[in-house]
This record gives structure tokens, sequence and C-alpha cells, in this order.
């Protein structure tokens, strides 16, 4: 008898130990980005860990790299050992979608961060950036710069990415309007540097005389830059990014690409990190999706910057 | 006997339990939501916005006299008064009324000397781009859609509408002299304001008189 009881016990503290009782411990926050290939991607995740310890909180961060299988095995890590919260930067805004889910049906939280899923309940926030406004502002600057007249190419991000369509229509919902600025290629880098370099590269075989290359982040841009440095054509085509990263920065101090627009990864991260604190408290009510307005950076105005963010 | 009937018990009861957690079945319709949603008609949105949303809301407009003079004593509590954005950035849109006299036409713009205030405006006819036509109203949230796509292309339609179904047919008629009047958006920064040199996205045009 004594034995069936024990194995009762053993039973019901296996079953129960997730739910148990871990008011002494602290709560636990998952951070599961998209790629720690990106300074940027390390500089969101690290802040939101920062302030998430700030908080009182633990936290691990856990790099999807940039595979959804991976991401979904990261959620189902997550939720299987005891996550409390998920500060989340989807791979994919329909691929991602299952995800958080999964996570919400197990009741925990997920706030996203910059990277949207196609989804207006899966998560229970949503903090984006607003690039579609900051592309439309790097527009009017793309076309004063070259006086609306001359060939360029684009360099998209990952296709499945909202991220990458916002910004590509805001740029052109401007600089189609101009009929003299031809766009003579365009093709997605992945918002990779080194694939941004091949692909420029290439399109450089192929179209030698351009003006400009419009850029769906700096990864890229910097990317871009390389490959026409190599070609002995930096000075003569202005090149444009978007993320506000350090290299960029540090590229438009010193002339190497004209601008760049400053998302703000730290208030992203924060105020994801902030809410998931305000839930546990006992909050609910969050706007499901919130942007983050982007500011563009020039050369005129780069003292009012610092990577990442304002000085 | 009995102490195998229920470690075979509880071996089932452990299997089924992580069988059963292992292995989930969902609806495919489930799964194409998101697919679903995608399909959003933003031509038949905008114009249900710009046709019908925006005269049935000209009482939510302000103005332009009143926000100059609210501007100028307060611009903080007439930003958050008057001003609407889908981002916590520096940059607001305001939703204005007004009538003035045309001054000035040209490829871009027709300019209007506005009657109340005395202050020359200049009404959008060739670009219309950006954000300010969607978010001047403050009708549009971004909580209505699925994704900010959605809400860009919405932006999009609604200017390119804004081209063919208020400005076409208001260039072929106004001339200098002419007296409009007009409901429309501007976009100002908090940061960097200017009180002068007003550009409106037209969002309603009426010619009075010649």
């Amino acid at each position: 008898m004594k034995k069936i009881l024990l194995l009762i016990v053993l039973f019901a503290s296996l079953t129960n130990c997730k739910k148990s009782d871990q008011s002494d411990e602290p709560k636990k926050i998952a951070i599961v980005v998209s790629t720690l290939n990106n300074p940027w991607f390390v500089f969101l995740a690290e802040t939101a860990a920062k302030k998430a310890k700030d908080l009182g909180y633990e936290s691990k961060i856990f790099d999807s790299q940039n595979n959804t299988a991976l991401e979904s095995d990261h959620f189902e890590n997550a939720i299987s050992s005891g996550y409390d919260a998920i500060l989340f930067n989807p791979t994919d805004a329909a691929g991602s979608v299952a995800n958080a889910t999964k996570a919400k049906e197990a009741g925990i939280p997920v706030f996203c961060m910059d990277r949207e899923i196609n989804s207006k309940d899966a998560a229970t926030s949503q903090i984006l950036s607003d690039s579609y406004s900051a592309c439309v502002q790097l527009g009017k600057l793309f076309v004063d710069n070259l006086d609306k007249k001359g060939n360029y190419v684009e360099l998209l991000g990952i296709v499945s990415d909202n991220n990458t369509w916002n910004r590509s229509k805001g740029f052109h919902s401007l600089v189609d309007n101009y009929p003299g600025l031809k766009m003579v290629a365009q093709q997605s880098a992945d918002f990779d540097r080194n694939k941004a370099m091949e692909v420029m590269e290439s399109i450089l075989q192929a179209h030698a005389d351009i003006d400009a290359v419009f850029c769906g982040n700096d990864a890229m841009a910097m990317g871009a830059y390389q490959a026409l440095v190599a070609a002995n054509k930096a000075d003569q085509v202005k090149v444009f990014g978007f993320d506000g990263a350090e290299d960029a920065i540090n590229a438009i101090k010193q002339g190497k690409i004209s601008a760049t627009a400053m998302q703000f990864p730290k208030v992203i991260a924060e105020t994801a990190a902030t809410f998931a604190d305000e839930y546990f408290k006992g909050k609910k009510d969050f706007p499901k999706k919130l942007p983050i307005a982007v500011e563009v950076v020039t050369k005129e105005n780069i003292d009012k910057y610092i990577a990442y963010g304002k000085k | 006997m009995l102490q195998k009937v229920i470690q075979y018990f509880v071996a089932i009861l452990v299997i089924g339990l992580v069988l059963y957690n292992s292995i989930y079945f969902k609806k495919i319709s489930e799964m194409q939501v998101a697919k679903v949603e995608a399909a959003f008609d933003a031509t038949a949105y905008s114009k249900t916005y710009l046709l019908e949303k925006i005269p049935n809301s000209k009482n939510k407009s302000v103005f332009l006299s009143d926000l100059i003079l609210a501007l100028d004593t307060d611009s903080n509590k007439a930003f958050k008064n008057f001003g609407h954005s889908q981002n916590q950035g520096d940059t607001k849109c305001f939703f204005v009324k007004g009538e003035g006299v045309v001054v000035g036409i040209d490829e871009e713009f027709v300019t209007l000397k506005e009657t109340s205030s005395g202050t020359e405006v200049k009404v959008a006819i060739q670009y219309i781009f950006g954000n300010t036509a969607r978010d001047c109203s403050g009708i549009i949230s971004i909580d209505d859609f699925s994704n900010t796509m959605d809400l860009n292309n919405a932006s999009e339609a609604i200017n390119k509408c804004i081209k063919t179904d208020i400005v076409a047919p208001f260039i072929s008629k106004v001339k200098k002299g002419s007296i409009v009047s007009f409901v429309g958006g501007i976009e100002l920064s908090q940061s960097d304001l200017k009180k002068n040199n007003f550009e409106i996205v037209p969002l309603g045009l009426e010619i009075k008189s010649k």
C-alpha cells in the first residue's frame, strides 16, 4: 500500500512540477531572436535581457538563426522549461504565428519586438518600428540627393518579413513618382552583409552605371558599400541603409554612406520587457501593435545620434 | 499481481501523457487564418474611407484658423488635442478645414489665401504620399488591421484615390480667383514646428464660385 501511495505522490509531483509554486524563484523570460548574426539583433536581445534582469527576472537568449523550425524548437523548450513570458523577434511574419499561438495556448504571453507576426491576437503585444513612414522620409531624401534622376539598385531583406516590404513600399511610394529615377535591379540579400556584397558585385557586372543603392538594412548597406569599394565606385554611388547600426553611423560620419533610418532597439526591447513585468503584475490590456517612430540620420544631423539611438 | 497491474497502469498513464503532449491536431482552416487575413482589399477600403467616412466626419476636423491660434497659444496642448498618429513619434497629423481664394496654381500645388486666418496654404495636387491622409482624421486604428502591410497598403490606396477622385475633378475646373472650401490633412513636427506655409493633403475640395 505504501508503494502505491509513493507511486501516486511521485507521479503527481512529476506531472505538476511545471505548475509548482515558484513564488520564491524569479520568473523566467525567454528572449527568442531571429538571428544573432547581425549586431542590431544582438543589441536588441542583450538590451531586453538587461532590462529583464533589472526588473528582477531571469532570462535566456535563444538564437533562431533565421530558421522557423529552430524557432519552433525554442518555443517548445521555453514552454516545457516553464518560462513565464517570451520576448520574441520572429523569423517569419506568417510562419511564426503558430509558435506564438502555441505559447498563448500554454498561457505564456508573447511580446513581439521589431518584427511583426500576421496576427492580431497570437501575441499579447507587438512593439514595432514604423518602417513605412521612415522609408517615405528616406525616399524624400533619396530624390533630393539624386536631383530626381539616375539609375539605382534596391537590396531587399528577407522576403517573408513584413519589414522588408514596409520599407520597400514606403520608399517606392515616393520615389516611383519621379520618372527620372530608374530602378535597374531589385534583389534580396536577406538582411545579410556578406550576401549583400555578393549580390552587389553581381549586379555591378550587369549594371555598371548606377548612382545609388537603397538597402533594407544597414548590414546590407555596408555589404553593398564594400562591393562598391572593390569596384572603385564608392565615390560615385550613394548608399542608403536602415537601422542605425554602429558601423553605419560611423560610415555616415566618414561620408561613406549617405543616410540611414534610426530605429530605436533600446526603446523596443525595454518596452517589451516592461510589458512582461506589467503582465506579471496583473495588467492584461496592452496595445496590440505599438509602432515606434524611426528617424532619418544624415551627415547633417549625425551629431544627435549614437549607434542604436539618440545621444 | 496487484503490484504488476499498478505498474502497468502507471506506465500506460505516463506514456499516454507523453503522447498526448507530443501530438496535437489543428484544422487546416485555422492554420490558413493568416493567409485569409492577407486578402485585404485596399482599394475598396480607401473608397469607403475617402468617399463615405471622411464626408461624415467633417465635424471632427478643426478650422485651420483655430488650429493656428491653438498652436500659437500652447503648441503642446494643440498637438495633444488635435494631433493624430499611429506611432509614438514627434510628427502628428491634423484634420483641418477652411476656405480660401486661389492665388496660384502650378504643377505641384494650388495655393490658397485662407479666408479666416489670412495664411497662404498649399494644396497638394501632384505628389500625394505618406500617411497624412490615412492618419489625420483619427478614424483609422492600427488595431483594425491584422498586419502593418495592410495598414500601409491602405495608405497607398487612399493616396491614389485622392488623385483620381478628389484632385482630378478639381484641377479640371479650378482657376485663379476661385473660392475653394477644403478639408484635408497636414503633418507637423513638434520639435520643428512651422506655422506658416502649410501643405495640405486634400480629402475634400469644393469650388464655391469663380
